[in-house]
C-alpha cells in the first residue's frame, strides 16, 4: 500500500503549520525532520552537533584591546567553529572561557580539561601540569568522556613532553616568542600529539585533542 | 513511499551529513533480504554488532519483504517480519495478495574464533501459519579482512531443495497456529545451502550463495515465479554505517532489492548531547576571607524566600525547568523541580545543583533536589554544595561525586515551602501532528489536539482529540472473535471515530506512603474503554524490584469516539499483580498476572532493554486461559515494540519518541486498558537505575 500525493501535501501542510502550544514540548519532531534533511542536502559537509560559537568577523586588535578584557580564539575544524572567547568563571588556576554560554572550555594553565555544549564533549581530564609539559616529564594522561549511550567512560595514555625548542608565533598582528613543547601520548591503539607554544607561564597558542566527535582545538591566546 | 521509511529516511538524510566513521569498522555481519543476518535469501552464522536495530525492505519478484530486527544482546537477536505476495491469484483463483507476519529468533552459539567459524542456531517465522516456517544452524569464517565463507544447514523451507534425507523425522502439519511451532522445529528434510561475501572495496560486497529453498509455495503450488537456479548472486553498496543497499540475480529468473536501515541506539545520530554549555558553578568566598558571607541572618527577611525561589525560577527556565516550590533553613534548601524538556534525570539535577549555587546565600550548604513528575516526588538527591564546588574541574568528576551524592525518599512537601501562586492552576494545550500506524505500511496522519489543567499538585484533567488528514486504513473483514470485541473492532474505531475523543480523565496522583506511589483515573481512559482505573506501586529508589497492583472497572465504548456507551453492552473489572524487576545493563523485566479486558485471565511477561538515552526495544507475551482457536491464528497475544527518542536522531532537547508496538496478529485475549500515566515508567528516570546509568550527565 503506498501513501498518494495527498500524503506529500498533509505533511507539506503540517510542516506550514508546525505545531502550536504552550506545553513546551520541543519542535514538531516532523517538521525538524523535514528541516534535517533539508539541511543535510543543502550543506553535506555539516557536521558535529556544536551549533556552539558563530564564526568571527575578522576584528582587530585594537578594537579587542579596547574592548578591556582578557581574548581566547578557538577553532574546532571538525566543528567548522571559528569564534572569540570570553572569561565566564575563574577558579583557582582553571579558566572557563566561553562563546556566549552556548559552548564553555575549561583549562588549566592553558592546558584543556573541559569542554561543554560540543556535543561530544570532554567532560573531564587528568591533564598534565603547565610545568610538566615544560620540564620535558613522562606522565599519564587520561581522557573522560560520555561514551555509547552516554556511558561515562575514560581513554588513559602514556604521554611524554618533548620541548622542540624557541620559535616566534604570530597571534593577530603580534609575535611572541614562545617555547614549542610537544606532547605525545599513546596507547595500545591510538595516538594523541597536543602542541603548545608557552611563552613564560602562558600558554599564548596550543592544538590539543579534545574527542573522538571534536577532534583537535586550536587555542591562541589574543588579550591576556 | 511507505511513510516510515520516510520517517527513517529523514533521520538518516541527518545522519548522512553527519556520520564520518568508515562503514567497515569492524566485522560484523551483513543483511539479507530476510533483514536477518546473512547472505542473499540464506542465513549466516554471524551476529550484528550488541543492540543493532535495523529496518529492512527488499522486494524479491513477486514478495516484498519489511523487517524490523534488533541484536538484543551480543548473541540473541530477534525479527519481526511483514510479507506479501502480490498476485497470489495466478493459478488458485481468491485474493490477489497474500500478507503474513513472522517472528524470527536466533542465537549464536559460538564465537568466530582463530581456526573455528561463529556458529547460530536460528528458527525462522517460528509462531505463524508456517508460510514462511525454518530452521537452520549456519557457520560462518572469515578468510582475512576481504573473504568470508558460510555453510549451513536448513530445516523447512530452507529444507526443501537438494535435500539428505529428514535426520531428526518427519515433519507435521503446524497446528494451532500462533503458538510456537515446537513440533516442527528441526523435522522432516534437511538441506545443505553455502556462501561467499567477498567485499571488493570499502563500500561494495559481493555475494553468491546456492540456496536451499525450493520456493515450492511461490513456484509450484502458486506460480508467482520461476524457480530456475539455486543459485543467487548480487552486489551490495554501503557508504555510512545507517545505510546499505543490494540488488540481486534471484533464482535464475528474478531480480531483488533490498535497503537497509542500520542503526546504533547506543549513538546519538547527532553525534553527542546537544544543547547549550551549563553555567559553571558558582564558587563562594573561603570562610576564612568572608566569615560574613556565611552569616544565617538572612532566613529572618520576611521576603527572601519569594526573591530565591524567584531568581531560581529564572535560572532554570533556559533549561525548561520549572521550580514548583522552595524550602529553605540557614543550611538547606529543598527545590522540588519539573523537568520538561532535557532527557536525562541526571542532567536536569545537575543543572539545578549549578542554578541554586548562584541563587542561595553561602551559609546553604546541603541542596535536596526532588524531581517531581505528575505532582508526585519521585526521589530526592541530595547533593553537599563544597562538593559540586570543589569537584567541578576534577579528573572523573561524575563518579567522584556520585559517591558523596544520596538519593533517597522525596519525602513529603516541607510545610514551610514556598510555593508559586501563579504555578497552580496551570493550563497547557497543544497541537501537533501525529502518526498513528498500524503496522509499518498502513496507518493515518493527522492531527491531535490536547489539553491538560493542573489544578494542584497531582490533580489533573487531560484530554485529546485526534483528526484524521490521510489514512490508508480500510474497515477489513469483521471480526469473528468469540471472545467480547474489546480490541478487534479496532478498525471500526479507527474508521467511525473521526474526529475521536481518545482520552478525557481526572486523574489524582499521591505518595500515600514512604516508597508508595498511587494514581487514580476517571473518565474515558482511551478509545475503546472508559471507566476508572486505580493503582498503587512499591518501589525504593534504590531498589531493583518494584511491585504494583492495579485495579480497573470499564466500559466499553461507542465506536464513533464521541461520549456514550450504546453500541456494546459491556462492562467488565480487570485487575493485575505487578512485578517489575531491574536486572541491570538495561534489562528490565515485568511479569503482570490478573483478569483482562475480555474477562480472561493470565499474565503477562515482558523484557525491555532500556537505553539512557531513551531507546527502548522490547517483547512481551500473554498467555491467558482463552485457547488458541478463540484468540485467532495468532494463537495468543504476543509482540515487540520499540520507542525512537527524538533527540537521539535529530539533537533537539526534548522529551517526546516516536513508538510502535508490533503483533504478528490481533485479538481480544490478553488485551489491558490503554491508561496514561501508569507509575512504574514514570518515576524510574529519577531512581538510583534510572540515574546512575547516565550519570555522567550531570555536569553536562
Amino acid at each position: 500500500m503506498r501513501f498518494p500525493k495527498k500524503a506529500i501535501a498533509a505533511i507539506a501542510l503540517m510542516a506550514l503549520l508546525g505545531a502550536c502550544g504552550n506545553d513546551g514540548g520541543g519542535g514538531n519532531p516532523l517538521v525538524a525532520a523535514v528541516g534535517q534533511m533539508a539541511k543535510s542536502a543543502v550543506s553535506q559537509e555539516r557536521k558535529g552537533a556544536a551549533g556552539a560559537a558563530r564564526p568571527i568577523k575578522p576584528a582587530g586588535r585594537e578594537e579587542l584591546e579596547a574592548y578591556g578584557k582578557p581574548v581566547l580564539r578557538v577553532k574546532a575544524q571538525a566543528l567548522g567553529q571559528d569564534a572569540l572567547l570570553t572569561i565566564a568563571d575563574t577558579k583557582a588556576d582553571v579558566v572557563t572561557w566561553t562563546a556566549q554560554g552556548q559552548a564553555n572550555f575549561s583549562l588549566r594553565n592553558g592546558v584543556l580539561i573541559q569542554t561543554r555544549g560540543l556535543g561530544a564533549d570532554l567532560m573531564s581530564a587528568d591533564a598534565p601540569a603547565l610545568a610538566q609539559l615544560k620540564g620535558a616529564a613522562s606522565y599519564q594522561r587520561i581522557y573522560y568522556f560520555l561514551g555509547p549511550d552516554d556511558a561515562g567512560t575514560r581513554r588513559t595514555y602514556d604521554c611524554a613532553a618533548v620541548v622542540v625548542g624557541a620559535e616566534r608565533v604570530e597571534i593577530l598582528g603580534k609575535s611572541h616568542g614562545v617555547t614549542h613543547v610537544t606532547e605525545t601520548c599513546t596507547r595500545p591503539n591510538g595516538k594523541v600529539t597536543n602542541d603548545y607554544w608557552i611563552e613564560g607561564n602562558t600558554v599564548r597558542k596550543s592544538r590539543q585533542w579534545a574527542s573522538n566527535g571534536v577532534g583537535y582545538l586550536e587555542f591562541e591566546k589574543v588579550i591576556d | 513511499m511507505h511513510i516510515l521509511q520516510f520517517r527513517l529516511l529523514a533521520l538518516l538524510a541527518a545522519s548522512t551529513a553527519l556520520t564520518v566513521a568508515p562503514a567497515h569498522a569492524e566485522s560484523t555481519g551483513t543483511l539479507n533480504i530476510n533483514g536477518a543476518t546473512g547472505l542473499i535469501d540464506m542465513p549466516s552464522g554471524e551476529a550484528q554488532k550488541d543492540a543493532t536495530f535495523s529496518f529492512s525492505t527488499s522486494l524479491a519478484g513477486p514478495i516484498t519483504r519489511t523487517t524490523f530486527s534488533f541484536q538484543f544482546s551480543e548473541r540473541l537477536s530477534a525479527s519481526f517480519r511483514f510479507q506479501t505476495w502480490r498476485d497470489w491469484d495466478t493459478v488458485i483463483p481468491g485474493d490477489s495478495k497474500e500478507t503474513d507476519r513472522s517472528i524470527d529468533l536466533r542465537y549464536q552459539i559460538l564465537k568466530e574464533g582463530t581456526w573455528r567459524p561463529a556458529l547460530t542456531i536460528g528458527l525462522q517465522d517460528m509462531t505463524g501459519q508456517g508460510l514462511f516456517s525454518s530452521e537452520y544452524v549456519a557457520a560462518t569464517k572469515n578468510f582475512g579482512d576481504r573473504l568470508k565463507v558460510t555453510a549451513g544447514l536448513g530445516w523447512g523451507r530452507l529444507g526443501s531443495y537438494g535435500s539428505i534425507g529428514a535426520p531428526f523425522g518427519d515433519r507435521p502439519p503446524v497446528s494451532p497456529t500462533g503458538t510456537p511451532n515446537a513440533d516442527q522445529w528441526f523435522r522432516g528434510d534437511a538441506a545443505p545451502f553455502a556462501g561467499v561475501e567477498y567485499r571488493i572495496s570499502d563500500t561494495w560486497t559481493f555475494k553468491g550463495e546456492y540456496s536451499s529453498d525450493a520456493y515450492v509455495t511461490e513456484d509450484e503450488v502458486r506460480g508467482l515465479f520461476d524457480r530456475d537456479s539455486p543459485f543467487n548472486f548480487g552486489f551490495e553498496y554501503q557508504r555510512n554505517p545507517n545505510m546499505r543497499f543490494g540488488v540481486y540475480s534471484l533464482y535464475g529468473s528474478e531480480i531483488g532489492l533490498t535497503f537497509h536501515v542500520i542503526l546504533d541506539p547506543k549513538s546519538r545520530l547527532t553525534g553527542g548531547i546537544a544543547g547549550a554549555a551549563p553555567a559553571p558553578v558558582k564558587a563562594r568566598p573561603s570562610r576564612a576571607t568572608d566569615p560574613d558571607a556565611y552569616d544565617g541572618g538572612w532566613v529572618t527577611q520576611a521576603d527572601a524566600g519569594s526573591i530565591l525561589r524567584k531568581n531560581l525560577a529564572k535560572r532554570l527556565a533556559a533549561d525548561g525547568i520549572a521550580v514548583e516550590n522552595l524550602a529553605y533553613t540557614e543550611t538547606t534548601v529543598q527545590v522540588r523541580i519539573r523537568n520538561s524538556r532535557i532527557d536525562a534525570g541526571s542532567q536536569a539535577v545537575g543543572r539545578t545543583a549549578r542554578a541554586l549555587s548562584h541563587v542561595m546565600p553561602a551559609s546553604v550548604e546541603v541542596f535536596e533536589i526532588v524531581p517531581v513528575v505528575n505532582g508526585m516526588g519521585a526521589s530526592k538527591i541530595t547533593i553537599r554544595r563544597s562538593d559540586l564546588e570543589g569537584l567541578e574541574y576534577t579528573a572523573d568528576n561524575a563518579t567522584l561525586l556520585r559517591e558523596r551524592v544520596t538519593v533517597t525518599d522525596a519525602g513529603p512537601v516541607p510545610a514551610y515551602a514556598i510555593g508559586d501562586e501563579n504555578l497552580y492552576p496551570r493550563f497547557s494545550w497543544g497541537l501537533r501532528p501525529a502518526l498513528r500506524l498500524a503496522e509499518p505500511a498502513k496507518g493515518d496522519i493527522g492531527l491531535r489536539l490536547s489539553a491538560s489543567y493542573n489544578f494542584a499538585p497531582g490533580f489533573v484533567v487531560a484530554g485529546s482529540v485526534y483528526k484524521q488528514l490521510v489514512s490508508n486504513t480500510d474497515l477489513g473483514s469483521p471480526s469473528t472473535s468469540p471472545l467480547p470485541h474489546v480490541r478487534t473492532d479496532g478498525s471500526l474505531y479507527t474508521e467511525f471515530g473521526d474526529p475521536a475523543l481518545e482520552r478525557l480523565t481526572f486523574a489524582w496522583y499521591a505518595r500515600p506512603a514512604p516508597n508508595f506511589y498511587s494514581r487514580i483515573t476517571v473518565g474515558y481512559l482511551e478509545r475503546m474503554h472508559a471507566g476508572v482505573s486505580g493503582e498503587l506501586l512499591w518501589k525504593p529508589v534504590d531498589s531493583q524490584l518494584a511491585l504494583g497492583i492495579e485495579a480497573n472497572y470499564t466500559r466499553q465504548r461507542d465506536t464513533d469516539g464521541g461520549l456514550g456507551f450504546d453500541e456494546y453492552d459491556y462492562d467488565v473489572v480487570t485487575g493485575h499483580v505487578s512485578a517489575y524487576y531491574d536486572f541491570g545493563n538495561g534489562f528490565l523485566g515485568q511479569l503482570d498476572v490478573g483478569k483482562y479486558l475480555a474477562g480472561d485471565v493470565g499474565a503477562t511477561i515482558s523484557i525491555d532493554r532500556v537505553f539512557a538515552n531513551g531507546w527502548r526495544v522490547g517483547a512481551f507475551a500473554t498467555v491467558t486461559d482463552v485457547s488458541a482457536e478463540d484468540f485467532g491464528e495468532s494463537g495468543f497475544d504476543k509482540g515487540i515494540r520499540f520507542t525512537i527518542p527524538f533527540n537521539w536522531a535529530l539533537g533537539t532537547e526534548t522529551r517526546r519518541g516516536f513508538g510502535m508496538t508490533l503483533r504478528p496478529g490481533s485479538g481480544d485475549g490478553g488485551a489491558r486498558v490503554d491508561v496514561d500515566g501508569r507509575l512504574y515508567e514514570s518515576i524510574r528516570e529519577y531512581h538510583t537505575d534510572g540515574l546512575d546509568p547516565d550519570w555522567g550527565r550531570v555536569w553536562r
